[in-house]
């Protein structure tokens, strides 16, 4: 079972050891926030800051897009499995350096945010991160237990295979709806790093903050495209949605559908190439062709 | 003006009659969550303790507001709007919406805003008061009276589950009547304690910004969901040889926001960007139109994912400047 207060006491001592030894410069973790509901990003800077470092079950926000920030320093990060399957990522795509990140790789089986589940964690298939320097378990040992992940009975892959297009075309529409193109999820995306986002570029027609339908479409559904294996399943997208818009039904697909016909699955493999940036002779043609296989994911 | 007492459904029969007549605003559940919209049904209104999460300013200043459109051979202006009723508005919502008044109509502004004034003529203002002070709600230190609000065309006061309306101006007189009682006795308002009296000197490069903004993610909600955050982009587009001129809100928060034709952006890093923000609401409305554009509803700091809060940042800024001067 989980023991938020051994986990905190353990990442304390642990972050106060790595800023007096002088190992890292920052350990990013979150502190408490009454105001916004629950903890939010916090950089410990000395030893004395890490009493302010807190870790509970509303814990859920991906740090992994703040080491961005810090890519040339030596930071330590209070990582969840889906903070590392981000770091990975991040790795992989030449965005950041492993040897200047210490992962306190805390054991964790889901999060909650407004007494639910939160995005993303019914997603999760581990408690245990995939990668890892300092070990923090359920318990704030130095073991992980395993623990068996939370599933919050919406399985958008059934979902998916038992609804015709029309039908997947209604729900998205119906999720774009609510849309107001503040940008939220592509803010919070591990993914989203460009300096300039294509919706940021000018001289295109959809490059627009005007909300209307079909600059929502072009938004989301490019998006994804470039999401398509290199989104980690984290949920951020979804907990900074001011308007509550389910990205997972049109990102879970994706994932899946390179997984199925790539063999690839973002955030696992620190020495994974980028699927995108590999050519097989006999790699599956349906990403190109189109026709059923594409909309039957 | 005497104040009408009439009960709760009395009060919806009431406003199920306005809404022949006004586009009617309130607030209503919205996928869980209470936000002011168009009512579709009177029963729906929720007139409760709770803050909406958006705040009313679309109603006078929508996110997408087609301004202009040229069809062949003739210029189309903007439509008439119908009459809209705001009811419930809190008031804090009521001081952002005078602070907005005061930018977009007053004198003391160099352009009077005839799409805002437009808008603003046909809408009218029943307020609702607070009960409780909510998680982030700093309005008491804005000096606003959490309970009434004066600066509205009427209020909705709840005596023993009983509502008591009282009309405050000839717009709000009428709206809804029933028998004739004393209007409630007021708390004198509280003192506006957190503001910025400086000069840009002592406050642009000497407070540490960066260390406000660490958790920011630029992703700009807070500017969407401030009720007196107001700045907008014009944009043409063109579909099948009309061309439509729409005004849309834009936000100080994106990089985007101050990149010049040139290439240049003077504002690249996000605490740039925090501190325009910040001074804008508290140094520079001030300077030019002589009020302090904040009404403490919180809903920036409640809502920002990366924690980053205005309020302890200008209590910071004045602790400092204090500071200094000793």
């Amino acid at each position: 079972m989980m023991d938020y207060n051994k986990q905190s006491q353990k990442l304390k001592e642990t972050a106060a050891k790595l800023l007096e030894e002088g190992t890292v410069e920052a350990v990013l973790g979150l502190k408490d926030n009454p105001e916004v509901g629950w903890p939010t990003p916090y950089f410990a800077r000395t030893a004395g800051d890490v009493e302010n470092l807190v870790w509970n079950e509303a814990c859920f926000t991906n740090l992994a897009n703040y080491l961005l920030d810090m890519r040339d320093k030596k930071v330590a990060i209070a990582a969840k499995g889906c903070d590392v399957r981000s770091i990975i990522n991040l790795i992989v795509e030449n965005q950041l350096k492993r040897e200047n990140i210490v992962i306190i790789g805390i054991e964790c089986s889901g999060m909650k945010q407004n007494d639910s589940l939160a995005a993303g964690c019914d997603a999760c298939p581990s408690s245990i991160p995939n990668m890892y320097d300092i070990v923090v378990g359920a318990d704030g040992s130095d073991t992980y237990k395993d623990l068996e992940m939370p599933n919050s009975g919406e399985n958008v892959t059934e979902w998916a295979k038992n609804t015709t297009v029309d039908e997947r075309f209604e729900r998205f529409k119906k999720e774009i709806d609510k849309c107001i193109l503040c940008y939220a999820c592509r803010q919070a995306c591990q993914g989203c790093y460009c300096k300039a986002c294509f919706m940021d570029r000018k001289a295109t027609p959809w490059e627009q903050v005007d909300p209307d339908t079909s600059t929502k479409m072009a938004f989301h559904l490019t998006r994804a495209m470039h999401l398509a294996g290199r989104c980690t399943d984290c949920g951020a997208c979804e907990k900074v949605c001011p308007s509550g818009v389910n990205l997972k039904y049109l990102f879970k697909g994706l994932s899946e559908f390179v997984e199925e016909f790539y063999d690839f699955k973002a955030g696992v493999d620190m020495e994974a190439k980028p699927f995108a940036n590999q050519y097989k002779q006999d790699d599956q043609q349906v990403a190109f062709l189109g026709g059923d296989t594409i909309v039957g994911v | 003006m005497s104040a009408y007492k009439l009960t709760l459904d009395q009060a919806r029969a009431a406003l199920a009659k306005l809404m022949e007549k006004y586009t009617v605003i309130a607030p209503v559940m919205n996928d869980n969550r209470l936000d002011y919209a168009e009512v579709t049904d009177a029963r729906d209104v929720i007139l409760d303790d709770r803050l909406p999460y958006k705040s009313p300013k679309e109603t006078v200043f929508p996110r997408v507001e087609n301004v202009i459109r040229f069809l062949e051979g003739r210029v189309e202006e903007a439509q008439d709007i119908k009459p809209i009723l705001l009811i419930g508005a809190k008031p804090c919502d009521i001081a952002a919406l005078n602070d907005l008044d005061g930018i977009f109509t007053s004198d003391k502004g160099k352009f009077k805003d005839s799409f805002y004034i437009n808008r603003r003529n046909c809408l009218t203002v029943v307020g609702a008061g607070c009960t409780s002070k909510k998680t982030a709600c700093f309005c008491d230190e804005r000096g606003i009276d959490m309970t009434f609000s004066p600066e509205c065309d009427g209020f909705l006061n709840f005596v023993d589950g009983d509502i008591l309306y009282e009309p405050l101006t000839a717009k709000g007189d009428g709206l809804f009547t029933g028998s004739e009682a004393e209007p409630p006795k007021r708390d004198t308002k509280p003192e506006e304690t957190l503001k910025i009296e400086a000069k840009e000197a002592d406050v642009f490069a000497t407070m540490p910004w960066e260390s406000y903004v660490e958790g920011c993610i630029g992703c700009g909600t807070c500017t969407y969901l401030c009720p007196t955050c107001h700045c907008f982009n014009l944009r043409d587009a063109e579909d099948k040889g009309i061309v439509t001129r729409t005004r849309v809100w834009d936000s100080c928060m994106y990089p985007k926001f101050t990149l010049h034709a040139s290439g240049h952006n003077p504002r690249t890093e996000k605490y740039q960007r925090f501190r325009q923000r910040v001074l804008h609401k508290y140094l520079y409305i001030p300077e030019n139109y002589g009020f302090t554009a904040c009404s403490g509803c919180g809903r920036c700091i409640r809502s920002c994912p990366g924690g980053l809060n205005i309020r302890d940042t200008v209590s910071d800024i004045m602790e400092r400047l204090e500071e200094a001067k000793e």
